[in-house]
């Protein structure tokens, strides 16, 4: 960026000052969803906006905020206004410090956990995991750290969806440029295999994760669900009411080591849903996890 | 070469004693950082535009930083009249003391000052942000508190750069809080250089506080809960884009924090706070003040 030439006081952005039905629109997601969106987003938050207004021809934004709370079709207009947020957001190595932090604060004091029953196995869930990238990305951090701090452990992944779809093509493992993402070029020659134009995931990532279809509120869990490390279950509550996203907590408690961690997806919040699991703060990112649950690590 | 920590910490305190090696106020912002510590009720606008407008590149860091949302000006001003009287002479006096500081930062070579500036301004923000969530009376003092919490930091940069530079590559390469590694090269951490200069400067006895007691709020005494919003602001800065530039590998339960009991005693919204919120909007605040940090610090 060259410094000084289009300053915050006079770039053209500033110039035009957001809308204050912005900032309630935002509040509104975020009471509804638990997904917060910073003020420096909030400009593209305008832009989705809009393309939802334009879709259900409402004119002003004051009127959009109307019909995000209280009527009938709310949580349908919810849900659409999120799929526009959400766009093509999924991919390999998203969220660099979640990825970060598993690796460097939350293994290493769970490998120390007392508590578990298989002592050298090590499981990790991703509950609603579409297709597949999520679950892809943590056997591959699983791998990398097998050689290291999980030398004498056996990795497992577990990943499930509600939706057959979805896992059917998570359970292939072929993806368009895998590296349009945040996977190095490095990792994509050690993990993936080309095939014609696309990309597939190698038998040995594969053979980590077990993919399942699991509705997380309606199925119960199975053995597979039980004696869980890490839990990650990114923009899955979003799209889920108060009571409903209570319960699936409540199917997580069940299912979590004592010492295990939930990890949600970026800008999400559990404040005021329940109370059993506490924020943690991680090096710039967050996790919940049982209060007390602090386990020393060496550090 | 390098001395032993004690060696460190004798030369240090000394110089801090001695009159004539503590770096002396820039001749600009003596009479202006004295000016604003007074009551805001007692300042006169004129005076305040004055002392600003003496400084060409101080007053055009005040209008930057008076033109970002982090200062809540969204329209443009152009002059320090103006920003005065667009946003009061409390932001005002936030304004000016922060580009105060930040032109008090030395250039240093090989450390990158300016990431000290950043956290600086980062946890004022942050103050002030929890202070108004927990329902502290003063807002104000709470950001002008964090944003001279580490004051002692700026201390070691000019009286002992390259024991400070140790100081701080082996926090980062251990990922440990800066003030143990501090303590351990130099013998002596931020908190304590801190609070000595600022009682040499007269910076008033909540301020003093919270530049002395932030890494160990258990044993403050008075101004309590200053202190504990300064020292959680910082563990979430230091947690976040805001550190010290290198991360500290922990894991944090703010609850846990002793500050959190500090101040719980007297707030007890602290209970309910939105932990979570408070931290997004800390993203908010890395975008700006890296954005402002381009424009605002390049050598004149
Ligand atoms: C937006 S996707 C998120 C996918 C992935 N976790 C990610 O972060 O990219 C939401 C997924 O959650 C699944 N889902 C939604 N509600 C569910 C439920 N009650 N039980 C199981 N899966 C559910 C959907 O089928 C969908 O694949
Ligand atoms: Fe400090
Ligand atoms: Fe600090």
């Amino acid at each position: 960026m060259s410094a000084g030439v289009m300053t915050a006081a006079a770039g053209p952005e500033r110039a035009r000052a957001l809308d204050p039905q912005l900032f309630r629109i935002r509040d509104s997601i975020y009471q509804t969803t638990g997904m917060f969106q910073p003020d420096h987003t909030l400009r593209l938050l305008e832009e989705r906006v809009m393309r939802r207004m334009q879709a259900i021809q409402v004119r002003t934004l004051r009127e959009y905020r109307e019909q995000l709370s209280g009527s009938p079709t709310a949580p349908a207009e919810v849900a659409k206004l999120l799929q526009e947020i959400r766009d093509g957001s999924q991919g390999f190595f998203r969220h660099p410090e979640q990825l970060q932090a598993l690796r460097k604060i939350v293994l290493p004091r769970l490998v120390l956990d007392p508590s578990r029953k298989e002592p050298r196995t090590l499981r990790i869930w991703s509950a609603g995991c579409s297709t597949g990238e999520d679950a892809y990305t943590l056997a591959m951090v699983l791998m990398e750290e097998s050689a290291d701090r999980l030398k004498e452990f056996r990795c497992e992944v577990l990943a499930t969806d509600a939706d057959e779809a979805v896992l059917e093509r998570a359970r292939a493992g072929i993806y368009d440029d895998p590296s349009a993402s945040q996977l190095t070029p490095h990792l994509r020659e050690k993990y993936f295999t080309p095939l014609e134009d696309r990309w597939q995931v190698t038998s040995p990532v594969k053979a980590q994760i077990k993919f399942s279809q699991f509705h997380l509120l309606r199925d119960s869990p199975t053995e597979q669900m039980k004696g869980i490390d890490v839990i990650f279950c990114k923009d899955v509550l979003i799209y889920l009411d108060g009571l409903d996203k209570r319960r699936i907590l409540h199917h997580f408690s069940r299912s979590l080591l004592p010492h295990g961690y939930i990890f949600l997806g970026s800008g999400e919040s559990l404040h005021g849903i329940q109370e059993e699991f506490h924020l943690v703060h991680l090096p710039s990112t967050i996790a919940y996890v049982r209060p007390n649950s602090t386990l020393e690590a060496g550090n | 070469m390098l001395l032993t920590p004690s060696q460190t910490k004798e030369s240090l305190l000394r110089k801090l004693r001695g009159v004539n090696q503590v770096p002396d106020l820039p001749i600009v912002l003596a009479p202006l950082l004295n000016y604003l510590q007074q009551p805001v009720d007692s300042m006169q606008v004129a005076e305040v535009v004055r002392l600003i407008s003496r400084d060409k590149a101080l007053t055009a860091q005040c209008l930057h930083l008076a033109n970002s949302p982090l200062f809540g000006r969204w329209q443009p001003v152009d002059t320090v009249h103006g920003a005065v009287v667009a946003l009061g002479l409390r932001r005002m006096r936030e304004i000016a003391t922060s580009c105060c500081l930040l032109n008090l930062t030395p250039r240093a070579s090989k450390l990158d000052p300016v990431v000290f500036w950043e956290h600086a301004l980062g946890c004022a923000l942050a103050s002030r942000h929890l202070a108004r969530a927990v329902g502290f009376a003063d807002p104000e003092k709470a950001y002008l508190a964090g944003l001279l919490h580490d004051f002692g930091i700026l201390m070691h940069l000019w009286l002992a750069p390259r024991e400070f530079q140790e100081a701080w590559e082996k926090a980062r390469a251990a990922h440990i809080p800066l003030q143990d590694a501090e303590e351990e090269v130099l013998g002596v951490g931020h908190s304590e250089t801190g609070r000595m200069l600022a009682e040499r400067w007269r910076f008033g006895d909540p301020l003093v506080a919270a530049i002395g007691g932030h890494h160990d709020v258990a044993k403050v005494t008075a101004h309590r809960s200053l202190v504990a919003i300064v020292a959680l602001s910082d563990v979430l800065c230091r947690m976040g884009g805001l550190n010290h530039g290198y991360s500290e590998e922990r894991q944090v339960d703010m609850v846990e924090e002793p500050a959190f009991a500090v101040l719980s005693e007297e707030f007890p919204a602290i209970h309910t706070l939105d932990w979570e919120r408070l931290t997004f909007e800390l993203d908010t605040f890395v975008v700006e003040v890296h954005q402002l940090v381009n424009v605002v610090s390049c050598p004149k």
